[in-house]
Order: C-alpha cells, then structure tokens, then sequence
C-alpha cells in the first residue's frame, strides 16, 4: 500500500499535473515553431479573444478621438481650405495620370513589357500592438474573412508599414518593417539602383545590405519598393536614407534608412490585396512567403 | 465561501488580464499584471490553486502577444507551483523577507520567459533587463495588489483572512 506523504511536504503542489502541464507546453511550442501545425488552437482563442480585445481597446479610441475633435475644432476651418486646396490639385493630377496611364499602358504594350497588375486596398483599424520584446508587430482588424492573405503588405498614406504574417479569421498580425530580419526588396527612386533593406530591431534604423562601397547614393535619396519580389507591388515608398558610413576596406558600405510610414502612431493602414499578374514567372505567392521563411535570414 | 472564492480568482485573473490586454503599446520593460494577482491566490490558498486554470491564461496571454504558444503557459505553471512550495515560509517570513522571496519568483518567471524567447526565435536579442524591470515594477504593484484582495468586502464576501 502507498501511504500520503507527510503533511510536510503535502503543500497542494501536484508536481506530476506540473509535469504533464510542463510536457503539454513544450509540445505545443516544438508544434508551432517547428510544424505551425497549431492554427487551429490559435484561431480557437483567438476568436474567444477578439470580443474582449475590442472592448479593452475601446477606452484609448474614445479618447483619443476626444483629442482630435478637440484638435480638430481649433483647426477646421484652415484644414478645410487646404483641403479643397489639395483637392484641386489632386484632380488636375489625376486627370493628368490617366492620361499617362494609357500612354504608359500603350508603351508597355508597344514593348512587350509585362503590365503591372492593379491592385485594390482594403482600410483596416489597428487594434494593438502585443507586447512581444521579441517582435515588431501590429494586430489590424481585417483578416481572412475579408480578402487577406499571407504575406500581403500592409501600407499608410506614407509609405510600406510591414506585411501580413498570421492570418485568423477577423484580424491578422502584421510585422512592421523594423521587425528584426524583415527583408523588402527595393528600388532608389532616383536611379533605380536596387538593393535589400533589412529591420534592425525596435526603434533602430533599418539597414540596407549589399551594396556596393562605391555605389551611387546619397543620404536624403528615398527608397520605394522594386517589385521584382512579386510580393510587394513596384514604387511605393518605403524610406529614406539618413546615413552612409563608407568602410575603407572592401566590405561595403553601411547604410542607415528611416521608415516613411510613421510606425508606431497610425491608427489605420490599408491592406495591399496584391496578387502579381498572371503572365509573371511566379504567378502565385511564393511558397517561401507562406511558411514566412523570406523573414528570416539565409543561415 | 467556496463559489466567492472561485469568483474571486476568475474575476481577478482575467481583469488582470484585460489591463495586460490594454494598447501598452510595444514595449519590452512593460510587466506581467497577472504575475501579482496568481502569486496572490497561490499564496494564500496553494490547496485549492488551479494549474490548467494559469495553463489557459498563459495560452490565452501567448496569443495576445502573439509569442510561441506554450510559452507564458509553461512559465506560468512553474512560477506557481514553486510559488506554492515556498508559500507557508513564505507567510513565515518578515514584511521585507516576503517581498524578497516573492521578487525571486517573478525573477523565474520572467527569465523563463526571455530565455524561452532566445531559445525559440533566432532574432531575439536577449538583456537581463528585460528580466529586471518587469520584476521590479511587478514587486511595486504587489503590495497593492494584496492589500486590494485581501481588503474584506470586496471578493472574498467579508471573511478576512
């Protein structure tokens, strides 16, 4: 027969449920990391979650939409004459741009080059930012139920903010540019040199790679997405360089960028529901995109 | 006593989880609200804590800051019941002796936090602050945090400990 242990040491803690507890855990992580065969758990809390998360969120909207109509009243009426101002001015623009739209359209026809595809955008709200010392993300309020697939970028009104990394059903969480190893592919907007910018990290400057010592840049020359990556569609902008550190040896230089978009303080970004077009090489979204490995370095 | 006692420490937990769930924005020294309100419960009543019940706010927390699923579970689990064994010294002990033991604790559970997250995803950069700061602002809030629950009328029904 087994007898209790003493009531010295019977101090409630189940050690054996803390095992198994501990043993659950461990799978579980091996699972996501390894397999990301736990989707299913995931969007399971994850929709238990979201009704809460909207709640809590809630406080810090009706405030801050109390500061900007306190804002906005002090202000209104120059914002709308600048407006209208812009607003004219946009119209004569886009007036202009279909013009140019055809013409561009013709000349790529003319040259056999491939058309880019059109793209639609979708607005989405952000909900939080999780507090995550590991990553950069951002959880926005669209999801699978509306259009969105893995790997869509996500923008602002300034620029690129990051890209689509796990779907659930109502939101998806996006990692930001600055996310530690997020690559984006991009274009100088003054000579189409092209190159890669990587995150560094929160609050650092993002990095761009492999170029050359001698290369054609500038500190102040903005930078906006090439395309050839058939994720993210051909010139929007992504930064700005701020610093060029030349190595006197051979090992290339070091580049420091700024983000655009401002990306820590929006509240709404739009998502790019961008698909390549269907003539391109890799019409579909890579495979690599899909297990997110393109965020991750090549070790 | 038992269903105020139950209703208490859900009630507790998960509005310790609501004020985590708030846009703290992404920071990496913000603290754990829950840690002070689990080591609270786990002290005073280590015979009648529930494991699965911390396993699931780990998941559920492990999903809200979008870490590896299992993460906060695991470090939660161990915290308590470590907590749990040191609990009756704990009570033992003098004011400034149970602050010490009870800042050990959220020292374990946040280094297993952080060193899960250097094991798991290459790209973390690890700094014993982020085990530091959380832990000492988490000690701050724990006095509060039992003065608050223990305060007779407000879950435990007026019967004081």
């Amino acid at each position: 027969m087994f007898r209790s242990p003493p009531a010295l040491f019977n101090t409630g803690a189940p050690i054996y449920k803390m095992f198994w507890l501990m043993v659950g855990a461990i799978l579980l992580m091996v699972l996501d990391i390894r397999y990301h065969a736990t989707d299913q758990v995931r969007s399971f809390i994850q929709h238990v979650l979201h009704p809460v998360q909207i709640l809590v969120s809630q406080p810090g909207r009706i405030l801050s939409s109390i500061g900007d109509d306190l804002v906005m009243m002090k202000s209104m009426k120059q914002t709308i004459i600048e407006q209208q101002n812009s607003i004219k001015d946009l119209t004569l623009l886009s007036s202009n741009s279909e013009n140019l739209e055809s013409e561009n359209k013709n000349l790529r026809k003319l040259l056999r080059l491939q058309e880019q595809s059109p793209y639609q955008t979708l607005a989405a709200e952000i909900i939080y930012n999780p507090i995550n010392p590991s990553s950069q993300k951002l959880v926005i309020s669209r999801g699978k139920n509306d259009g969105v697939l893995l790997g869509m970028p996500v923008a602002n009104d300034m620029g690129i903010v990051g890209q689509v990394v796990r779907l659930y059903d109502n939101v998806s969480e996006v990692a930001l540019l600055e996310e530690r190893d997020a690559t984006i592919p991009i274009m100088v907007s003054r000579n189409a040199q092209r190159g890669v910018i990587f995150g560094a990290g929160r609050a650092a400057p993002l990095e761009l790679r492999f170029v050359s010592n001698f290369g054609d840049l500038d500190v102040g020359d903005s930078l906006s997405t090439s395309g050839i990556d058939g994720v993210f569609p051909p010139g929007i902008p992504v930064a700005i360089i701020t610093k060029i550190e030349r190595a006197i040896d051979n090992s290339g230089a070091q580049i420091s960028c700024r983000p655009l978009a401002d990306l820590n303080s929006s509240k709404h970004v739009m998502v790019l529901l961008y698909h390549p077009t269907s003539d391109a090489p890799n019409p579909i979204v890579p495979e690599s995109i899909k297990n997110k490995k393109n965020f991750k370095r090549a070790n | 006593m038992k269903l105020n006692f139950l209703m208490g420490m859900t009630v507790s937990l998960f509005l310790g989880f609501f004020i985590n769930m708030l846009p703290w924005g992404n920071h990496p020294y913000i603290p754990d609200f829950i840690l002070p309100i689990l080591l609270y419960w786990i002290l005073f009543f280590p015979e009648k804590m529930s494991l699965v019940l911390f396993f699931i706010l780990g998941l559920m927390m492990d999903i809200q800051t979008s870490s590896p699923l299992g993460l906060h579970a695991l470090a939660y689990v161990v915290g308590s019941v470590v907590m749990s064994l040191w609990s009756r010294k704990l009570l033992t002990n003098s004011p400034i002796g149970q602050l010490i033991v009870v800042f050990q604790i959220f020292l374990l559970i946040h280094s297993i936090i952080v060193i899960l997250y250097w094991l798991l995803i290459p790209s973390y950069v690890f700094s014993i602050y982020y085990i530091l700061f959380p832990a000492i602002v988490e000690l701050c809030l724990w006095p509060i945090v039992r003065k608050l629950l223990t305060h007779p009328g407000t879950f435990l029904n007026g019967n004081k400990l």
